[in-house]
């Protein structure tokens, strides 16, 4: 034996080869390797490799040239009487490769509208649809408690401890809390989310292990080791492919030991949450933020989520009212003197988990993929003008095979035949697309909205979308053409192969088609534009701040065991150093960062004055305060207005000073001046004196009106918990950022960072709904313009390659070219604002469903409706120039002599 | 006019030089000698796929003939294409050496290029 060939260059070659010429050739290059093998196998494959990719090319060109040159209708007529499915499909390939402009631009249209909703499915099969990856998650329960507000969520540990013991209607009830808590190794501390667990969770909720085993209710026990379970991934982080033996990590400074590993892709009841560890409830004082604080015995703290595997024996209306019998258990009774609640309990479907992420991205994410349906009609749209185009083409050969014989069926056939075989090209790479399309959007969405984590990509779910997607687009595309081959090519006409010069009612429908993409389109730009705009709209916002050199660290001492006082001598330490480095204009404070969407309210009494008429009838009495150290409004360049700002004499045996911002101070001392007066808070007895005023800031969104609000300094703060070092940098703050790190592990490597940004980007994030909304809405109407513009095109190019006769005859007549030219582009225009005028309905509609997202900017804003139907008419003009061109290069004496 | 040759078309030069291997090989060859052939008197790699495409291009001219064999077992099974010349061919062959003979004619054994400026 001398061996063979290379198997896969043979099956390359095999591929190349059109099937006549297969033996002349594999025959010659196989008998010339076993001669050459007998003498040097290895060299011998070496020439067949490169004989192979030498002539892959040529053998491909002439083939297609042959193909090509090849007559089809006949030759398919002559092989055997029109049957055959494959045969179909044989010739509707060839046929499609004849025409390969077409061919691609369909394809192309099919993957876009293919790729981008089911790269928005992607998304939404993930957040919205996706079970939990645990063993029957259908058997799982959440246990809600409807009140009149509202459904809360959240149960307190001495409740769900006695709820457990007495129920029956489930297998097992567990309860856990995310947190978020330091994990540190040798070379680093890094802030993870995990989860405090009940001893039951592992049993009720049967994630599967790879290792080792779950927490039980041993954990939990005071004598217990500190044990722990991490999830495949975070156990790869941290110890690669070693086995489980006792390895320990260190969570919020103290040791525990891993117990066992959850498999991938597990990542606790909470959807988007990535997380990465499970401790036992009793860990709860050491991992939550709450000042050390234990509300394990605490029946009046909700904290704890529900979730329950049902008996097979019991229903949902049974557990309901077995719960409800037990609600005295699970909630404690109002405190004295407070109106009693009423409220039921509920069970809620927990097979996709916890929803509270697709609560929130319920919203943006069904109008997504609303966008993107409206998108893959436009895609249809142009399969469908293109197709229809293609049998007026052939209506002839149509004619002929009806002539033949061939029924309707037959001939219907043969047209769905080939627009699935053009769906499915447009399927494969529309599938390939919607993977990245996935992926993009989810880092859109974490980039500039709520972080999130998760796995997005093409599984089954989203392969079944796109095949329906595909469907809908072979039917859309197969309609016009396959009721016009029932109609159209019967006539004498037809079979004789005649032209007629004025428009049919196929073209009407083809010019309908493109109307009806404009208007979409339109309605589509002029969303993204409004997107657009609300976004230019909210960075101009003033924030009241200076905000350029600044940069924010948010520290966490809680979370390196700092207690007390030991937190603001920590605070102190830390500024100290900051303000000890040259690049530092400024280091200071602040309990909540600007535009963060949160901070800290409270109900305040100013003493001897009633408030003064507040302008917004809706405004509630709270205002927002923060706490700041004395620095802060040097560092974020937040002007005096009046009085002084803090100074070290604002210690903590001195008297309570605050510093209030205008709106607070016009609204509380209008004509009396802040400076000297007195308030309080609600809930505390000692009143505060008004040292200063300063202007206002955004305080929380960059929507919101200025609010009353006022600042405490550091010093006097009675309960200090994790917060934001602001630090004014001489200059551009990026490079200093890594100096800046080390001084803060200096003044204490143990505690972490859990982000570090520059002011500036926190700006962009305090836009972050909008950015996402504007990011999606650009890119769905950049794909809908370049689908219409890829539509437009074929379809003047065809219209002009059917018009030919006329154009010659108008040429003949004298006509000059720029004028014929004009003509095509009058049409390509005209089409172009009728759909505008269509789609300017549409784009209002449009706008009002999002009026919510807008800010400063009407639903019907003339400039975004005017600057879309520019954008329109340039891509029409320039999709129409190469068919325009094209018509004033007829050559009349060639149409006419064709005739 | 597809199909039909006119006296003025010249050969290309590796269809030239395909025709001239048929032409020395005699009637009855096929792509391995011929390949072989050319490899040795062009002194350069020839690609199957490449002597396929001239082939082609020559048979749809009219130069050559080509049959297939009965599949022979050395060859995995495969066929041979036995290739001929066809008159056509050959009076293209003779066409082209007469034009390049009247166009060499009464130029020395070697080409030299004049001295001077260009």
């Amino acid at each position: 034996m001398t061996g063979h060939p290379p198997r896969f260059w043979r099956a390359v070659l095999a591929c190349s080869l059109a099937a006549t010429e297969r033996d002349a050739i594999m025959g010659d290059l196989e008998e010339e390797f076993s001669s050459r093998a007998r003498a040097d196998l290895e060299g011998a494959r070496a020439w067949y490799r490169g004989q192979v990719v030498t002539s892959v090319a040529p053998n491909l060109l002439r083939r297609f040239r042959a193909a090509r040159h090849t007559n089809v209708a006949p030759a398919t007529l002559r092989r055997r009487p029109m049957t055959g499915w494959l045969q179909d499909v044989r010739f509707s390939a060839r046929w499609l490769m004849r025409r390969p402009v077409s061919t691609l631009a369909i394809t192309l249209s099919l993957a876009l509208g293919i790729a981008m909703s089911a790269g928005v499915y992607s998304l939404v099969e993930a957040v919205l649809l996706r079970p939990v990856a645990v063993r029957h998650p259908e058997a799982l329960r959440l246990i809600v408690e409807a009140r009149p507000t509202g459904p809360n969520g959240n149960f307190s540990h001495p409740g769900f401890v006695a709820l457990r013991r007495a129920q029956r209607s489930f297998d097992e009830v567990a309860a856990y809390a995310t947190v978020r808590a330091a994990l540190r190794t040798e070379s680093q501390t890094e802030m993870v989310d995990g989860e405090v667990v009940s001893g039951s969770y592992f049993t009720t909720l049967q994630p599967e292990l790879l290792a080792g085993r779950g927490l039980t209710d041993a954990d939990l026990t005071e004598s217990a080791q500190a044990a722990v379970v991490l999830s495949a991934a975070e156990w790869r982080r941290l110890f690669g492919d070693a086995a489980l033996s006792n390895q320990v990590v260190a969570l919020n400074g103290r040791a525990f030991t891993v117990v066992g590993i959850v498999a991938h892709p597990f990542r606790g009841m909470t959807v988007g949450t990535d997380v990465r560890f499970w401790a036992p409830v009793s860990a709860q004082p050491l991992l939550a933020d709450a000042g050390g604080r234990s509300f394990l015995a605490e029946p009046r703290v909700s904290w704890l989520t529900l979730v329950g595997r049902l008996n097979t024996n019991a229903t949902d209306v049974l557990a309901e009212a077995e719960l409800n019998s037990l609600r005295p258990l699970l909630i404690a009774p109002p405190p004295p003197g407070a109106a009693p609640t009423t409220s039921r309990l509920t069970l809620a479907p927990g097979v996709r988990g916890d929803s509270r992420l697709s609560q929130s991205a319920a919203t943006p994410l069904g109008l997504l993929l609303g966008t993107s349906l409206l998108l893959l009609f436009v895609a249809c749209g142009n399969a469908a003008g293109l197709q229809l185009a293609r049998a007026q083409e052939r209506r002839r050969e149509l004619a002929v095979r009806t002539a033949l014989g061939a029924g309707a069926a037959r001939v219907v056939r043969l047209v769905v035949i080939e627009s699935a075989c053009l769906s499915a090209c447009g399927l494969l790479l529309g599938l390939a697309g919607a993977a990245w399309i996935g992926t993009l959007g989810l880092t859109v969405f974490s980039a500039l909205g709520q972080p999130m984590v998760l796995e997005v990509g093409v599984n089954l779910r989203v392969l079944l979308f796109g095949v329906a997607a595909g469907g809908l687009a072979t039917i859309v595309a197969a309609a016009a053409p396959a009721l016009y081959a029932l109609r159209g090519p019967r006539s004498a006409e037809a079979l004789a192969g005649g032209r007629s010069v004025f428009g049919s009612s196929t073209h009407l429908g083809r010019r309908l088609l493109i109307v009806g993409q404009f208007a979409l389109t339109l309605a589509m730009v002029a969303t993204a534009a409004l997107l657009v705009r609300t976004v230019l709209n909210l960075r101009a916002v003033p924030t009241g701040l200076d905000v350029e050199h600044v940069s924010l660290f948010a520290v966490a001492p809680t979370a390196a065991g700092y207690r007390g006082s030991e937190i603001s001598t920590y605070y102190d330490r830390a500024l100290a150093r900051l303000a000890g480095m040259p690049a530092v204009a400024a280091a200071a404070y602040g309990r909540v960062i600007p535009l963060g969407f949160g901070g800290s309210r409270g109900s305040i009494e100013v003493a001897g004055e009633m408030p003064a008429a507040t302008p917004d009838p809706g405004d509630d009495a709270e205002v927002n305060f923060n706490i700041v150290s004395a620095d802060y409004f040097n560092a974020l360049g937040i002007p005096l207005l009046a009085g002084r700002p803090f100074a070290s004499s604002d210690g903590t045996g001195a008297p309570l000073v605050a510093v209030v911002n205008e709106t607070m101070a016009r609204r509380y001392w209008r004509e009396s001046g802040p400076i000297g007066r007195e308030f309080r808070l609600a809930s505390q007895p000692r009143t505060i004196t008004v040292v200063g005023v300063v202007s206002d800031v955004k305080y929380r969104t960059l929507r919101e009106a200025s609010q009353p609000s006022f600042y405490l300094p550091l010093a006097q703060a009675a309960r200090l918990g994790d917060g934001v070092l602001h630090v004014r940098t001489v200059g551009d703050p990026t490079p200093h950022l890594g100096s800046i790190r080390r001084a803060l592990s200096e003044a204490d490597a143990a505690v972490p960072i859990r982000f570090a940004r520059t002011l500036r980007q926190q700006l962009s994030q305090a836009a972050g709904a909008e950015q996402v909304s504007m990011a999606l809405g650009v890119t769905m109407g950049v794909a809908a313009l370049a689908l219409s513009a890829l539509g437009l095109f074929a379809a003047m190019s065809t219209s002009v390659s059917q018009r030919r006769r006329e154009l010659g005859v108008r040429l003949a007549m004298g006509a000059t070219p720029s004028r014929v030219a004009r003509l095509v582009t009058r049409e390509a225009l005209a089409l172009t604002a009728i759909g505008a005028s269509a789609g300017a309905g549409l784009a209002w509609l449009l706008g009002r469903a999002i009026q919510g997202r807008l800010f400063d900017v009407s639903p019907l804003d003339p400039i975004s409706l005017a600057a879309s139907t520019a954008v329109l008419a340039m891509v029409a003009l320039t999709s129409s120039w190469m068919p325009a061109r094209r018509a004033a290069r007829v050559n009349p004496v060639e149409v006419l002599r064709d005739e | 006019m597809a199909g039909q040759t006119t006296p003025t078309e010249t050969l290309g030069e590796f269809e030239q030089a395909v025709l001239l291997a048929i032409a020395h090989l005699g009637p009855d060859t096929y792509g391995v000698p011929v390949r072989a052939f050319l490899e040795e008197r062009l002194s350069r790699p020839v690609a199957v796929g490449a002597l396929y495409t001239a082939l082609d291009r020559l048979e749809r001219k009219g130069f050559i003939g080509s049959r297939m064999s009965e599949p022979i077992g050395e060859r995995g099974g495969r066929s041979r294409r036995h290739v001929r010349l066809l008159p056509r061919g050959a009076a293209a062959l003779n066409r082209t050496r007469a034009t390049l003979n009247r166009l060499w004619s009464g130029i020395g054994p070697k080409v030299t290029a004049p001295r001077g400026p260009r």
